[in-house]
């Protein structure tokens, strides 16, 4: 069996399912870190004294 | 930081008028309602966000109280640091906040329906005990999660990007942190007639059928918070690259990219869905490119003299 289409039927080239890897980065998604200062409070204002890393940019 | 009405003491806040807060990001309005007399603020940036009240999507009641109740209810999602979710019987959720110097217990409570319109805000005051400041109820990352939450009823989405506008047109860079946003905003403020509605955080939805970008309180290290909007041009995922060369991606590539650079609450498929069909959407009205750039002023100028 031929599975070859081509441009001169009027169809597109078979192209096969193509995978791709798309990087996810879950710690930054669910809003758990503390955030830039100046929109936190208090209680984030203290995150910073406990090593709890700015994540911006 | 913390304000001067939330730094007073407890034992003056009975003498603080009640106090009534509207704020609006991106076409969400949430009213905040003090019940005991006690003293809610909005801090820096989100007061640049507020309104008049009047008409709003979402009512939320602060009060304090003595101690938060044990509350059972299965576990729903955990963060992993400042929060975490549960059921609360049948039609709503409770997230509970916790924090370093407040101890296991958590320090407040959000109590809430699933269509994200009503909700009870508990603060814990046995949680400050001894400490002269307390924080505003109000503090992130309340605030985006309650509006991350209700965007899912809504034909939106929140993108971690920074978003520029010129010429009343704007190109919405999107990247995780370290893809370069604060370098986009850095390099596109040197310029004159450049608006930053976020340097972090951009709302995206539909409005009177187009589709927009909206600035949000969630800032990155340039601080950048606007209350604006614009019509949304295209949108840019950004990397680190030499060249600054641009590539089209396709749809199907395109939901891939934004999806894994939004904030979208992954305890219910529902939400999935509506988050990425929101996002085919998208596709269909606003073209998408990678970007892979170079930190300098020709990063800008390959822009602006772009041509779809």
């Amino acid at each position: 069996m031929n599975h070859d289409i081509t441009q001169t039927d009027g169809k597109k080239p078979y192209e096969p399912p193509l995978l791709t890897t798309i990087s996810l980065r879950p710690e930054e998604a669910v809003l758990s870190h503390c955030k830039t200062g100046g929109g936190g409070g208090g209680m984030m204002g203290n995150c910073h004294a406990h090593n709890c890393m700015t994540l911006g940019s | 930081m913390i304000s001067e009405v939330a730094s007073k003491p407890f034992a003056r806040m009975n003498e603080i008028t009640p106090q009534l807060h509207q704020v609006r990001v991106a076409e969400v309005s949430a009213q905040f309602v003090s019940v005991d007399s006690a003293a809610i603020s909005l801090l820096p940036p989100l007061d640049q966000f507020q309104v008049e009240p009047g008409a709003h999507d979402i009512t939320v009641q602060v009060e304090w109280l003595p101690n938060l109740p044990v509350d059972s209810g299965r576990q729903l999602f955990d963060s992993g640091y400042t929060w975490r979710l549960y059921e609360a019987g049948s039609s709503g959720f409770r997230f509970d906040f916790f924090a370093p110097l407040c101890g296991k217990l958590p320090f407040k409570r959000l109590l809430i329906d699933t269509s994200f319109s009503h909700a009870s805000l508990q603060m814990n005051q046995s949680s400050f005990a001894g400490m002269t400041a307390v924080p505003s109820p109000l503090e992130y990352p309340l605030d985006e999660l309650l509006i991350m939450h209700r965007l899912t009823q809504e034909k939106a989405i929140e993108l971690h990007s920074c978003g520029i506008v010129t010429d009343g047109a704007g190109n919405l860079f999107v990247g995780h942190s370290g893809a370069g946003k604060s370098t986009t905003t850095r390099l596109w403020t040197a310029r004159q007639n450049v608006e930053v509605l976020s340097d972090d955080r951009i709302i995206v939805r539909e409005h009177s059928g187009q589709i927009f970008m909206y600035g949000t309180p969630w800032h990155g290290e340039g601080h950048y918070a606007s209350p604006g909007s614009a019509p949304l041009q295209r949108i840019f995922v950004l990397e680190h690259g030499q060249g600054n060369v641009i590539t089209r991606l396709t749809r199907s590539q395109m939901v891939a990219e934004l999806f894994a650079r939004s904030f979208v609450p992954f305890h219910r498929h529902e939400y999935l869905d509506s988050a990425l069909s929101f996002l085919e959407q998208v596709t269909n009205a606003v073209p998408c490119y990678i970007y892979s750039f170079e930190p300098d002023q020709r990063a800008v100028e390959r822009i602006l003299n772009f041509r779809d």
